[in-house]
């Protein structure tokens, strides 16, 4: 019976954890978050333990919706005067709610300035946009709409000229028209970044964007003839003011039109300017797409430090005699845990590369050079379904491994997986998003087998280096592994690499026999290019993460660790469906016997990043302000502070809680117990 | 563009039943089950007053309690007055699509006493129960205790001076926790506690304490009482922790039936009990877990089928309509396969129900148990496996709805959050996918030994069929098929699906066990196999008994119901289908004489799967519409049988408090004077 082993508290077996470190945390920290983002963590940190009234997190969970929204508000009206006292900078007020872990309703407000740059004359951002940077005006962009989301061009709103007054009229001709799901719009926007149908003497020119007034900036109060709302509570984001939004016949300036890429003169005569390229705007999808994939990683980090604190010091079974083990000791949870911890290192380790190409191919297209774009996003599309479908079920997978209590809000994954589920719908759904990338590799794997031209990067070399045409490389050679035991792969980054290469190679050429031999639309291959997608986000993030830690000096003490990460990332990766790799040509040598013995060496790796576990997520440096959790504390005193949170309760407090109990007894519970009985029985 | 009306979309979705949506409900759902729903469901209309759900979405975890509390007040009051049976209750719980406080009064509290008391403390204890006299809650898991039960800390010591138990939580730890109902109803707890007499630990057993006075409800002395605070999900229970300071109860409220204590503290256990009648009372509650799990994804597939059908987006020509989203195949992929499970799970119910009642009658009546442990084997791994399928299949439905799916409007958020728990209580499911590849390894490791196999259960009939040869390490079966293995024949043939599928569970459990056992593999090295195997296994089970209530159709004499036989063989092929290309790894994986494990099979199943998912693509809308899940328990824009989806949804945001007159007014006004004013003020624009 364990019943009478005093164990140890849980504090304490979180210390023992921390003695196992083969690496200093600090300098983890420093290498895979970047000195950059240490230092503004920090900065923000400071400004919220200095002010704790506004700050302090702890008590939301018992908030109503909108006492969250005006709590958020709050917040950001000091962020705001910090901003003007030149102690926080513009883009760095995300940052601050990404540490309060929850959103300002004013955070589509800020993308707003961008997307008018992005559309706009010069003279139209000094005007619409530059009010907004000083947060003296607050945007929002109403693009979907209550029965159109992806495809821009269905939208039903219009924007008709009408050449009388010089003047535009905004329309939301039905009910499926609604303006609907924009953040911002609910309480707080006073003018909207509007996608509408444009027609100019009775034609359709497509969708553009035009900026219309919707709130009074005197009292705030709805502008005549618009109809505006929050449309109510959703999974998460319950700070968000998501809202809906709709025309009757309102007139705009002509000049509210953003006329970058096109120009309507006084006559109501369309021109399109020749000096711009339209293709800048798909970079702003691309722009979107890489913010997303920037913040998976401090996401899925905040997961796992939450269920390996917990499972660390949660005890369950063990021999008689004994304390009961750690769960984190079960072969079974590291199984379903260390992998994410891998994965959550490669997210945030690789965004370093992946941050550095973006940044180059930004600077491309602002100097009017597109040649990098096609492969950013191709890269973008499957990196944005990769990192939030790992994020968000990752996320879901330690809420499992802290068994009933990852149920309880006080778990801090609750609301934290609502509110992060979104990622795998918006800035283009997941699955929509995968046959872009297909798209992009299938056709230039197409080109390659037609000795035509075709892209040469990253993406693209690994796929050439597999069709092995030209130039012809010896087979032993192609295949790195052919004459490497399961072991010796399982501990050589760059074999692995080359393994998830031939995958993505041979699924990339399966899909290429079908469409162009076959005749296979491309529509009936939206279920192949799932495959295809995450095979080339797999081997991409591998790639870039193996590519920052190379940036280490040899004799790293972060190194063995960090390798060892990507080695469990990778194998994860090849072993999704096993499968894809009996279906390789035979010539290739990866044999049943290699399969198996790879997923035996897949779980020794998981088994050694065991002891580094509490190590690695300390150095991910998630404060506690950000966890706000019981279970991942950093201290470890798990029980006590859940037990504070849940006497903290609203029901059971003194006071209110007692009137409240009182008042469910009168009316309900004493009734069930007592109506219809004769006064003499019942007393237990 | 033209547009099309919703409701003109779902009409002529409609149009395309090939068969009698009510002769479907009644053949899938089952006679009884359609109606005791219909009678759940004409009470909550007539009472819409007191159990309307539909502005739940808003209110406060306070408000959400309070109209619960007088929905089950009102459900108490009809059950003491006879005029609803606990089926009813149940049912009504179903309908309402939330659970109330003293959900576990009826479905823990009560049951525990029926067979963990005596008849004597049954008099005392479940009579008053019954008559809601008093609240009951079952109070088993700790803070710091949960699979576990031997490790729970709290103590029950018997007093032979006083005759008493004292009831004692000697740590923050032993503190009771998760407990349904007694965060502000219950007035009694069952607690399971470690049985203390004269220094001797005799185990964990149950004792009734009273926790409140039924005066006024008022924690007794000694006792530390509350709601835990808010979850995931199930926010309408009041689930709660209890800390005893030595609390004194009689001897008398021990529950006795398999333990005796008398008054000087000796303890006899009765010789005719066996004891396995508490691990029978496990495989109950799963069982119930697994009969429940299809009725709740028919939720969501009804509202994910119903929306995608009138959602459009994108097309070819700019001068139609754009296109429902379910023309697209890959939205099809995601969606029809859940279809197929759920007609699945809800058909495979009545006959793993069946089953599971010749086990307890066999039980019961000639104490023969020697059902138990394939039933308990089957039970943990349908548990697992029914419980993922839905919590997942209802996130998939989610996404497939785009981000409308996102709005508590759905209906897939709450469904998704409340039915979450069903993968962790009752035995995590990782947990419990060991139990049953145990007793198959157990099982094949038998037929391997050539011990005879007597008994003739579902499982043992797999490992009759498909014999092993050791030293080859391979099914040594001749002949393994009854025709010739081609992607068509596949496909149009159940029987020899099954059989496929039974012999990957034959050909994985051989393996293993050879693994285990020669080749002296350890058991947290094969912890991954094992998993997937419990998988294979149930997906097979699934199968099996979703086949056999199928065979039921020809007697099911009703005009109309040859026109069922062909779209129930449709979905069986899918589920099938789908679960031998789950990983197409294990197919790979197969021996080559199975004539199955080479890519021109593979390749053509993949493509008759595809096949097979576009064909019922057509008839998607009437196979929910014949769930027949009512529009109370969809509660959902998205998935209104009528199809005004973008109406409704309309209404509903309308109705937010945000929005509403006069208080939605003042917050609004609130906002801006406080937090939007002060900043934008003094625009230099």
């Amino acid at each position: 019976m364990t019943l009478n082993v005093k164990t140890p508290h849980s504090s304490e077996t979180l210390e023992n954890e921390r003695t196992k470190a083969t690496f200093s945390i600090e300098e983890m920290d420093r290498f895979i978050n970047g000195d950059e983002f240490v230092a503004l963590r920090e900065k923000l940190l400071a400004i919220m333990r200095s002010e704790p009234d506004i700050f302090d997190q702890k008590s939301n969970y018992f908030m109503a919706r909108t006492e969250k929204m005006e709590k958020a508000l709050k917040q950001e009206k000091r962020a705001i005067e910090l901003f003007r006292e030149g102690r926080l900078k513009f883009e760095e007020i995300p940052m601050l709610f990404n540490m309060l872990d929850w959103h300002s309703p004013y955070h589509f407000a800020r993308g707003i300035p961008g997307a008018i740059e992005v559309q706009g004359t010069k003279e139209q951002a000094e005007v619409f946009a530059k009010p907004v940077r000083n947060l003296r005006a607050l945007g929002c962009y109403a693009q979907t709409e209550m029965g159109h989301g992806s495809n821009v061009q269905g939208i039903e709103t219009t924007a008709t000229f009408i050449e009388e007054t010089d003047e535009f009229e905004i329309n939301s001709p039905t009910l499926t028209s609604t303006k609907w799901w924009i953040g911002s719009l609910g309480v707080v926007a006073n003018f909207a970044f509007v996608m509408a149908q444009l027609i100019i003497k009775g034609k359709r020119l497509g969708a553009f964007p035009i900026i219309v007034p919707i709130r009074s900036t005197e009292d705030h109060q709805p502008l005549p003839g618009i109809t505006v709302g929050d449309i109510g509570p959703k999974m998460g984001f319950p700070t968000m003011d998501n809202g809906f939004l709709r025309f009757d016949k309102v007139r705009v300036p002509r000049f509210n039109l953003l006329q970058r890429f096109i120009n309507v003169s006084r006559n109501g005569t369309v021109t399109v300017p020749s000096d711009v390229n339209p293709k800048i705007v798909y970079s702003a999808l691309v722009s979107a797409r890489a913010h997303l994939i920037n913040d998976m990683g401090i996401q899925l980090a905040k997961g796992v430090t939450v269920a390996t604190r917990y499972t660390a010091i949660r005890r369950q079974f063990g021999e008689p005699g004994k304390f009961e083990s750690p769960v984190l000791d079960y072969d079974i949870v590291q199984y379903r845990l260390i992998p994410l911890i891998a994965k959550a290192y490669t997210t945030i380790g690789m965004n370093h590369e992946f941050d550095r190409k973006y940044k180059l191919t930004m600077e491309d297209v602002k100097r009017d050079d597109f040649t990098t774009l096609q492969e950013m996003h191709a890269i973008t599309c499957s990196l944005k379904k990769w990192t939030s479908d790992t994020t968000v079920y990752g996320i879901d997978t330690c809420r499992h491994l802290c068994g009933g209590h990852g149920y309880s809000i006080f778990s801090g994954l609750n609301e934290f997986f609502s509110s992060t589920y979104q990622n795998i719908i918006w800035e283009g759904d997941n699955f929509v998003l995968a046959k872009q990338t297909a798209s992009y590799l299938v056709k230039s794997a197409f080109a390659i087998s037609r000795k035509e031209k075709a892209d040469s990067n990253d993406s693209i070399n690994i796929v050439r280096k597999f069709m092995n045409i030209d130039p012809r490389i010896a087979l032993e050679k192609l295949y790195s592994w052919s004459e490497m035991s399961a072991e010796q792969i399982a501990n050589n980054e760059s074999v692995l690499l080359d393994m998830l290469g031939i995958r993505l190679w041979h699924l990339v050429h399966k899909l290429v026999v079908k469409v162009y031999r076959d005749g296979q639309k491309w529509d009936e291959s939206s279920v192949a290019s799932q495959g295809i997608a995450t095979a080339h986000s797999e081997y991409i993030v591998c790639l870039y993460f193996g590519r920052h830690i190379n940036q280490l000096p040899q004799n790293s003490n972060l190194r063995p660790i960090l390798l060892q990460l990507l080695r469990v990332t990778a194998i994860s990766g090849l072993l999704r469906n096993t499968g894809d790799l009996f279906m390789l040509p035979k010539k290739a040598k990866i044999t049943e016997n290699l399969i198996t013995g790879l997923e035996t060496e897949y779980m020794k790796a998981i088994k050694s990043v065991r002891g580094q576990a509490v190590p690695l997520v300390d150095a991910l440096r998630i404060p506690d302000e950000k966890l706000n959790s019981s279970l991942g504390k950093y201290d470890g005193n798990v029980y006590e502070d859940y037990m504070k949170r849940a006497l903290d309760e609203p029901l059971n407090r003194k006071g209110s809680g007692e009137e409240i109990r009182k008042r469910f007894y009168k009316n309900y519970i004493e009734r069930t117990l007592k109506d219809g009985l004769d006064q003499k029985s019942s007393k237990l | 563009m033209d547009s099309v009306s919703t409701q003109v979309t779902l009409a002529k979705e409609r149009d395309n039943a090939t068969f009698d949506p009510n002769l479907m409900d009644l053949f899938i759902n089952g006679e009884a089950w359609v109606n005791t729903r219909g009678k759940a469901i004409d009470f909550v209309r007539q009472e819409s007053e007191t159990f309307d759900m539909s502005d739940i979405y808003f209110l406060s975890r306070e408000g959400e309690l309070n109209k619960i509390l007088k929905q089950e007040k009102r459900v108490a009051e009809l059950i003491k007055q006879g005029k609803l049976g606990n089926e009813d209750a149940l049912a009504i719980t179903y309908i309402q699509d939330a659970s109330g406080p003293y959900r576990l009064h009826r479905s823990m509290f009560m049951p525990t006493l029926e067979r963990q008391a005596t008849e004597e403390q049954k008099k005392v204890f479940l009579e008053k129960a019954r008559n809601y006299e008093i609240i009951g809650c079952y109070a088993q898991t700790e803070m710091g205790h949960g699979s576990n039960v031997r490790g729970l800390e709290t103590t029950a010591t018997y007093i032979q001076e006083t005759d008493e138990f004292e009831v004692d939580s000697p740590t923050l730890t032993s503190t009771k926790w998760w407990i349904g109902g007694l965060g502000v109803a219950a007035t009694h707890a069952c607690v399971m506690a470690q049985l203390i007499i004269k220094n001797k630990n005799y185990g964990v057993y149950p004792i009734v304490v009273p926790i409140r006075s039924t005066v006024d409800h008022k924690p007794l002395p000694g006792v530390s009482v509350g709601d835990h605070g808010p979850k995931m999900g199930f926010n309408t229970v009041d689930n709660g922790f209890v800390n005893f300071d030595k609390v004194r109860v009689p001897r008398f409220n021990l529950l006795q039936r398999y333990i005796t204590v008398d008054n000087q503290g000796n303890v006899t256990i009765p010789s005719d009990v066996d004891p396995r009648v508490t691990y029978s009372t496990m495989v109950f509650v799963r069982s119930g877990i697994v009969n429940n799990m299809g009725k709740e994804l028919s939720k969501a597939v009804t509202i994910a089928v119903r929306y995608t059908s009138v959602r459009r987006q994108f097309g070819d020509d700019p001068n139609k309509p754009e296109n429902p989203v379910l023309d697209y195949p890959i939205v099809q992929y995601r969606l029809i396969p859940l279809v197929a499970k759920t007609y699945m799970m809800l058909g495979m119910s009545h006959e793993f129900y069946a089953n599971y009642e010749r086990c307890r009658m066999a039980i019961e009546k000639n104490n023969d148990f020697s059902l138990l442990k394939e039933m308990h084997a089957v039970s943990c791994g349908l548990k697992k496996w029914c419980s993922d399928t839905t919590i997942y299949g209802v996130d998939t439905c989610r996404h497939v709805c785009g981000g409308h799916g996102f709005s508590l409007f759905s209906g897939l958020n709450t469904a998704f959050a409340n039915l979450y728990p069903n993968i962790i209580w009752e035995g995590d499911n990782f947990v419990l996918a060991q139990q049953t590849a145990r007793y198959i390894l157990k099982v094949a490791e038998n037929s391997m030994n050539s011990s005879p196999i007597e008994s003739d259960d579902p499982t043992s009939q797999i490992f009759k069929k498909f014999k092993y040869d050791l030293p080859k390490r391979k099914i040594s079966n001749n002949k393994l098929w009854n025709s010739e293995i081609t992607p068509q024949t596949v496909v149009s043939n159940e029987q020899l699906l099954l059989n496929i599928l039974a012999y990957k569970v034959a050909h994985q459990a051989y393996t293993l066990a050879t693994k285990i056992n020669v080749d002296k593999q350890s058991w947290n090295d094969s912890l991954v196999a094992v998993q997937i195997l419990s998988t294979v296994y149930s997906e097979y089970m699934l199968c099996h008994y979703f086949y056999k209530h199928l065979g039921k159709l020809s007697q099911f004499n009703k005009p109309g119901s040859d026109k069922l036989a062909s779209p129930l063989s449709t979905l069986m092929k899918i589920g099938a289908l789908g679960f031998l290309l789950r990983n197409t790894g294990e197919l790979y994986d197969l021996p080559e004489e199975t004539g199955i494990s080479n890519h021109k099979i593979i390749d053509g199943l993949e493509t008759e799967y595809l096949n097979l998912i576009k064909s019922a693509r057509k008839i998607a809308v009437p196979l929910v519409d014949a769930l027949g899940i009512p529009d109370e328990k969809l509660n959902s824009s998205l998935g209104r049988y009528d199809g005004n989806v973008y109406e409704d949804y309309m209404t509903r945001a309308l109705s937010e408090p945000l929005n509403r007159e006069k208080m939605g007014d003042e917050l609004r006004e609130q906002i801006f004077k406080r937090y939007i004013e002060p900043v934008t003020k003094h625009a230099k624009l």
